[in-house]
């Protein structure tokens, strides 16, 4: 077996070489070199057909409904709506900014379009109302974790199409665990908050009638999630299409709704599209090359042979899979680790029996703790160079959440009848 | 905020992966509408959006290096002293050269292999699809030449 281009790799990685070319050196340096007898140019065939799925055009709309929906006014309406449910309670602005990840992963769902758009709207106001601003940075960095997992989103519409699962289960798999991290960090802010006396953002709770007004101002943003798994689920249209009409609405709720969607929106979204979409896409393209280089090797089929001879249990299995997640999390963004090394461990799952749409959800929400994890965690890297927070102060306010996190996980691990309720009643 | 020639031409690789993105999420708009509507859906509508995406993507790939938004650790180009790190900014910019010239290289050929190919439902020469790929991966060779010529009069001028 040939390992070299795994070295390659990982010296270009670590050389600060973008992972996608990376990749694709690792790749194309195997067909040139490599004793395999196909000619290289015939690789290239694969950044054509890796990069024209149909299913994968869900990638683009979802980013972009992201995109729209911060400048249509409906974020602005949810963090309002999260500030009514929560303001009240101890630790009341730290609290609205979890729930508010919560909210907005009905949309968007990307964890650093989160991290960002929060740094920049929710970490102020934290500052000013005596908030210490590593805390505040810890708070939006651990809460943009959720973002990803509640649908839709984009890495469970990848790993659905990786692991040829239904994209409607994967979607209402992902409520569960989501809610738990929300439930999860909502308590760890609890018990900080009340420890350091940090004082809830409303005198008292917000009485029914507010909440009614406010639920109905909010409502267009509330209900689009629903309105797209429903719309998939009934067959009214293909995920990748629901993307487009999640497109489509966060439009004529801006425009017409909200009015406040205008024409000279429309180059910033599409800059802001282009970059997020083509910088994953391409990870998908030399992925897939990369992948060839896998498979013409067998290194699927190693790796499960020598997985199993560790022990045939999967509990057991599931342990080591996701210690060795978290590590690789560390150092490698989540939604580009999703598309690795899915690929290999999904035909080990299916060997085994575990349920693939169960085995997503515990590797979805494990790399979105390697996210906030030193000493790469993409969303530590973005909160931090928004807020100005300097990585050391950032570490020691985030390991409460970590924590929380990670109980979360083994929830979700080894819990899987409560995780699997609701994609089972579909 | 207006539109000058100039502004376009500096962003000619965000506006044409614009344009085609648009393309590809009209196309699927239209098509989803027009099922309900007319009972009836567009033929082409699948290898149209998908082939603009391919352009989109690649093009954009181009933009987002132009932008450093590629997904990696840059640890590297940010400790140590400056020579050094200046020095490692050359060797990448020069890797990417390399690689990026490479795949060019390799799309000509793969262009050229395959110039009697016609795609599938509209039955366009499949040139025009490959095409997106060797004007994404030209488009980044230059700019990995302009970045190198950029981190080498850096370099110079440190000494």
């Amino acid at each position: 077996m040939s390992t070299f281009p795994v070295i390659i790799v990982m010296v270009l990685y670590f050389t600060s070489i973008p992972i996608a070319f990376a990749l694709l050196a690792a790749g194309l340096a195997y067909f040139t070199f490599g004793d395999v007898g196909t000619p290289p140019d015939l690789i290239l065939q694969k950044f054509i057909t890796s990069s024209s799925s149909f299913p994968l055009l869900a990638v683009p709309f979802f980013i972009m409904a992201g995109e729209i929906m911060n400048y249509s006014g409906i974020s602005s309406s949810l963090m309002k709506m999260a500030e009514v449910l929560t303001g009240h309670l101890r630790g009341g602005l730290a609290q609205v900014n979890v729930l508010l990840s919560t909210l907005m992963g009905g949309i968007s769902g990307s964890a650093n379009a989160d991290a960002a758009m929060q740094s920049k709207i929710m970490v102020p106001q934290m500052k000013k109302r005596g908030y210490s601003a590593a805390f505040s940075t810890a708070i939006t960095a651990a809460s943009s974790a959720i973002a990803p997992v509640i649908p839709p989103g984009i890495n469970l519409i990848i790993y659905a199409l990786i692991a040829q699962v239904s994209v409607a289960k994967m979607f209402i798999g992902g409520y569960m665990p989501g809610l738990l991290m929300c439930f999860g960090l909502m308590l760890t802010v609890h018990f900080i908050a009340r420890k350091r006396n940090y004082k809830p953002s409303r005198a008292k709770m917000a009485s029914g009638r507010e909440i009614l007004m406010q639920f109905k101002e909010s409502i267009w943003g509330l209900l689009l999630p629903f309105c797209i798994i429903f719309g998939i689920r009934f067959g009214i249209f293909t995920p990748t299409e629901a993307g487009a009409m999640a497109v489509l609405l966060c439009v004529v709720i801006g425009v017409f709704l909200y009015k406040k969607l205008k024409w000279e929106h429309l180059p910033i979204i599409l800059k802001n599209t282009v970059l997020s979409t083509s910088s994953v896409m391409l990870i998908i393209v030399a992925a897939s090359v990369f992948g060839q280089y896998m498979s013409w090797e067998r290194i699927p089929h190693q790796l499960t042979k020598s997985i199993l001879a560790i022990s045939e249990s999967p509990l057991i299995i599931l342990i080591i899979i996701n210690v060795l997640l978290l590590v690789l999390g560390m150092f490698l963004e989540g939604g580009a680790l999703l598309i690795i090394v899915a690929p290999l461990l999904v035909p080990l799952m299916k060997g085994m029996n575990v349920d693939l749409i169960h085995f997503g959800l515990i590797m979805i929400v494990n790399i979105m703790i390697g996210g906030i994890t030193p000493p790469f965690g993409s969303m530590m890297f973005t909160t931090c160079s928004l807020t100005g927070v300097r990585v050391g102060e950032f570490v020691r306010e985030i390991w409460p959440f970590i924590f929380a996190l990670l109980v979360v996980l083994v929830i979700v691990t080894y819990m899987p009848s409560l995780v699997m309720f609701l994609p089972n009643l579909l | 905020m207006s539109i000058t020639p100039k502004k376009i031409f500096s962003n000619l690789d965000l506006f044409i992966s614009g344009f085609f993105l648009c393309i590809t999420v009209l196309v699927v708009i239209v098509n989803v509408v027009l099922r309900y509507a007319l009972q009836g859906g567009i033929y082409w509508a699948e290898e149209v959006a998908t082939t603009s995406f391919i352009w989109s993507v690649f093009v954009g790939s181009a933009a987002a290096y132009r932008y450093k938004m590629h997904i990696g650790i840059d640890f590297v180009t940010r400790i140590g002293p400056l020579r050094l790190r200046a020095f490692v900014a050359v060797l990448i910019d020069l890797m990417m050269l390399v690689i990026n010239g490479y795949i060019v290289y390799l799309s000509v050929f793969f262009t050229l292999a395959n110039r009697l190919k016609r795609t599938p439902v509209l039955d366009i020469p499949a040139m025009y699809v490959n095409l997106g790929l060797t004007a994404g991966f030209t488009l980044m060779s230059v700019y990995a030449l302009a970045f190198l010529y950029q981190d080498l009069r850096k370099l110079i001028n440190l000494k």
